[in-house]
């Protein structure tokens, strides 16, 4: 027997040094902070950009603030700094690419059970709050959040441990990736993909009732829930007529505005006018950020059509 | 040689001229043989379906009556052998 | 626990440690406490349960074992077996019952209300139900002996490895088992690992993993197109194999790891080429254990009948089956199916065979393809009758759009379709070898330790990269 075990000892020694080398690299910072400034950049440039979620619930349990802005990468460029030029206070913005509405949601209920919070800002958009799109991938984070030898066994953890060590052993730096697209194709581009998320839009049933239990919740823990559309191009905001879904479009607005207050920005004005304010149809520029921050904090709407929370819907 | 298993070798023979028919038709079989040790892992199409066609004709053809704690017993055709002549 | 919990992972090397470090009086107590703490972290209150049941077989098979009169032994075994499907009845059917009742009474205008009690199912209920079941059974009909320890009674029905989800043995293959002598052997201690690495690559792998695309079609079935519909239809059978079998595979691995050999369930069942093979090869403890104790004494007490008894013995058999998987009358058709398929197998297998030996088609390669694929597709579309809604309008509803619904594109979701591909492919071709060139090339089996430690270390590195671990993956209709 013990010759046995000498054996199994041997066969899973390097599971043992790859538990360790995840302990010790830890690209999630599952175990504690990142002090070291060469290794936080490493696993901004890696663990952050890959596993978005994970990283960022986890750095956001570590310090947590009381303003947190949800969404996909529209509501991602209201950046935290903005936030703080206004008022000085501490945002964490957990909005991330592909966002859905069932992240959101996801993100909000976990967030709420431990952390108090005074104000949620909601990125939402037709495109996000559609039946059709309910892809989450925010369950599997937070439960590998919560648990060590989930972390520990997780491939994401390994990948990037593996990385980061890569990195630190080849003393290489990890360069963001450029797009391939120029700006035209991209912007051609993006409105063929709001071409596919119109096509296939359809009352999300489930959305409702979800942000309507989010929205009772906030009323009753006195949580200021803000509700933010973010401007796009007219030449995609056209495209509601193109599949005709004005009606849909004012349901979903007033689905909206019974769940919180609504800070609508994407309606045909100077701004969305004009395509030097947007990287792409999509997504505006920093300072059309700044503005719309500026406004909802001071709430002085001028770019943004402003509708309180009315609770009885209508 | 004693008289009684004479008789007692007489009988299985004709045991066995009577079974081959049975097995040979249920099986489809025409060359089919059976052995002592011949059981179902040896022929194919024996299984629990045929089984029990295979007990319904052995028992019109013997004009016996098997008994479930009977089945349990046969392990091979040297079993049912053993059993029929039993009942004969 | 379940086997593919952290605890497991903890309490199964531990109670290995343990169980060879005992001196061997001991062993069957510490596994009897062990699989009684096992069982307990599912539910406590339900170890009750398992601990009356066995008490109940255990009296039981010693009043039968003592008893001479023929008639007196026959009411004992009557009562033992009404009182053992009691739990059983009352957990699992009794809702199902009780709406049909209710459905009755309301057509004859009676309208009353009839209490509604729902409790979640003990587990493994259902499978030590039919093993203690089948020990009165066999002591009934003098197959076994009375066991008078009453801690090998109660550890054949709570033996952990088994008690959640089978294999379902019996008394005659365990009991003989657990009173050997077990000296440790470092090559069946191997064997039984090798044997548990693999379950769990069939489940983490294959069968966790497939079932994200198969769940989020069914879960959402008027959302999706026909087209995604029968791919989801066609990827069950493979799930299940992989589910159950996978899961199968640990439970006998772990025994054999205590030196414990468990009747197999699965035996590459997609190499099947006739339903009445495939039942040989798929769930094979269940088909067993039904065909022992239900099939054969109906089919011998109505074989006066010919074929005709057989028929009815083997769809009654098999609607039994579909009531053990479920209370619902989804269940009872998949369970007609499989009886309807092999009745008619079993009219015209002679014909057949006759056809096969005129054309020499069993030798002809495409011959089998074509019988593995129709049994396939067969079992495929049975299984759709198992499937969540348990609404039969709604699966009837969702195959009719299987093949009427004009075509589009089917749900994709790459990550899911490719990481199944590649884990069902391995699966497959393993299974393939074994089926017709056995031996050829050794994998786990290798004489040299290189290419053994190496093909494990590619498992485990498999079962990481592709597996899922986190409880549930929530992944939706997505266009």
């Amino acid at each position: 027997m013990l010759i046995f075990l000498k054996k199994l000892l041997i066969f899973i020694s390097p599971f043992i040094i790859l538990i360790a080398l995840e302990v010790i690299i830890d690209p999630f910072n599952f175990f504690s902070d990142e002090k070291n400034k060469t290794q936080l950049e490493l696993k901004n440039n890696l663990a952050r950009k890959k596993n978005t979620y994970l990283y960022r619930l986890i750095e956001f349990e570590r310090n947590p603030t009381r303003v947190i802005v949800l969404g996909d990468s529209r509501a991602q460029r209201l950046m935290p700094d903005f936030f703080e030029e206004v008022n000085g206070e501490r945002v964490v913005n957990l909005a991330a690419g592909a966002g859905s509405v069932q992240d959101v949601i996801k993100i909000f209920w976990d967030l709420s059970a431990k952390n108090r919070l005074d104000t949620v800002y909601i990125g939402i958009s037709i495109e996000g709050y559609s039946g059709t799109l309910l892809k989450d991938r925010v369950s599997q984070a937070i439960e590998v959040k919560n648990s060590a030898p989930l972390y520990l066994m997780n491939r994401f953890t390994l990948e990037n441990t593996m990385l980061i060590l890569k990195a630190r052993l080849l003393n290489q730096d990890v360069e963001t990736e450029n797009p391939p697209f120029s700006r035209e194709e991209f912007w051609q581009y993006e409105l063929r993909e709001e071409d596919r998320y119109l096509r296939n839009y359809s009352y999300p049933v489930n959305y409702y009732k979800e942000l309507k239990e989010i929205s009772e919740y906030c009323v009753k823990n006195n949580i200021k829930l803000v509700f933010v559309i973010s401007p796009t191009h007219t030449e995609l905001q056209q495209k509601l007529d193109e599949y005709n879904l004005h009606k849909e479009y004012d349901r979903f607005k007033n689905d909206i505005k019974s769940f919180g207050d609504l800070y609508d920005f994407n309606w045909s004005n100077v701004i969305t006018k004009n395509k030097d304010n947007f990287l792409d149809p999509l997504h505006s520029i920093d300072s059309v950020s700044r503005i719309m921050i500026r406004e909802m904090i001071l709430n002085k709407p001028e770019y943004a059509e402003f509708s309180k929370h009315n609770p009885s819907g209508n | 040689m004693n008289i009684f298993l004479k008789i007692k070798i007489m009988e299985k023979i004709e045991i066995v001229e009577k079974l081959t028919p049975v097995f040979r038709n249920v099986f489809a079989n025409n060359t089919l043989q059976i052995t002592d040790e011949l059981s179902a892992l040896d022929v194919e199409n024996w299984d629990s379906l045929s089984h029990m066609l295979l007990i319904a004709e052995v028992e019109k053809n013997f004009a016996i009556k098997f008994k479930l704690k009977d089945l349990n017993k046969m392990a091979n055709v040297g079993d049912m052998i053993a059993i029929i002549n039993s009942k004969l | 626990m379940v086997f593919t919990s952290f605890n497991f992972l903890l309490f199964f090397p531990a109670v290995i440690v343990v169980y060879f470090l005992l001196p061997q009086k001991f062993r069957l107590v510490f596994l009897l406490i062990a699989s009684y703490y096992f069982y307990i972290n599912i539910k406590p209150v339900y170890a009750l349960l398992l601990a009356g049941i066995t008490l109940t077989t255990y009296f039981f098979a010693i009043l039968i074992g003592r008893e001479k009169s023929e008639k007196k032994k026959k009411r004992l075994l009557i009562a033992d077996i009404i009182i053992t499907l009691l739990p059983l009845f009352f957990f699992k059917y009794f809702n199902f019952v009780n709406e049909g009742v209710y459905t009755l009474l309301n057509y004859a205008g009676l309208h009353l209300p009839l209490p509604d009690i729902t409790f979640l199912l003990p587990v493994g209920i259902s499978f030590y139900t039919f093993m203690a079941l089948g020990y009165i059974i066999d002591v009934y009909n003098e197959e076994v002996e009375t066991e008078k320890n009453i801690g090998i009674v109660a550890l054949f029905l709570s033996f952990f490895p088994v008690v959640m989800s089978g294999p379902i043995e019996r008394a005659s293959n365990m009991f003989h088992q657990f009173r050997n002598k077990i000296e440790f052997n470092s090559a069946i201690v191997v064997k039984g690992l090798q044997m548990m690495l693999w379950g769990y690559f069939m489940k983490l792998a294959l069968a966790d993993r497939i079932s994200i695309y198969i769940d989020a079609v069914y879960k959402n079935a008027e959302q999706h197109v026909g087209s995604s519909l029968l791919l989801a239809t066609l990827m069950q059978p493979i799930r299940v194999y992989a589910d159950l079998g996978g899961y199968s595979l640990i439970a006998i691995g772990c025994a054999k790891v205590m030196g414990f050999d468990v009747i197999p369930n699965f035996k590459r069942p997609f190499f099947a080429t006739t339903m009445s093979e495939f039942w040989r090869r798929w769930h094979i403890s269940l088909i067993k254990w039904l065909t022992d104790y239900i099939y054969t004494p109906l089919a011998f007490s109505l074989r006066k009948y010919g074929i005709a008894g057989i028929v009815i013995a083997l769809n009654l058999t098999f609607i039994i089956s579909g009531v053990w998987h479920g209370a619902a009358l989804c269940f009872i058709i998949w369970g007609a199916i499989q009886g309807i398929a092999l009745s008619i197998e079993a009219l015209t297998w002679k014909r057949k065979e006759a056809f096969e030996k005129k054309f020499n088609l069993k030798s002809k390669w495409w011959y089998i393809l074509f019988g593995c694929v129709f049994t396939y597709l067969l079992f495929a579309f049975s299984l759709s009758f198992g499937s969540d809604s348990h609404s039969v309008p709604r699966i009837f509803n969702m195959l009719g759009r299987i093949f009427t619904d004009s075509f589009h594109m089917p749900y994709k979701d790459g990550v899911t379709m490719l990481y199944s591909f590649v884990a069902f492919s391995i699966l497959f071709i393993k299974d393939f070898m074994e089926e017709y060139y056995p031996g050829k090339i050794l994998l786990f089996s290798n004489k040299n330790v290189t290419v053994r430690w190496l093909s494990y270390y590619c498992v485990i590195f498999l079962i990481f990269y592709l597996g899922i671990f986190s409880g549930e993956q929530f992944v939706y209709f997505q266009f």
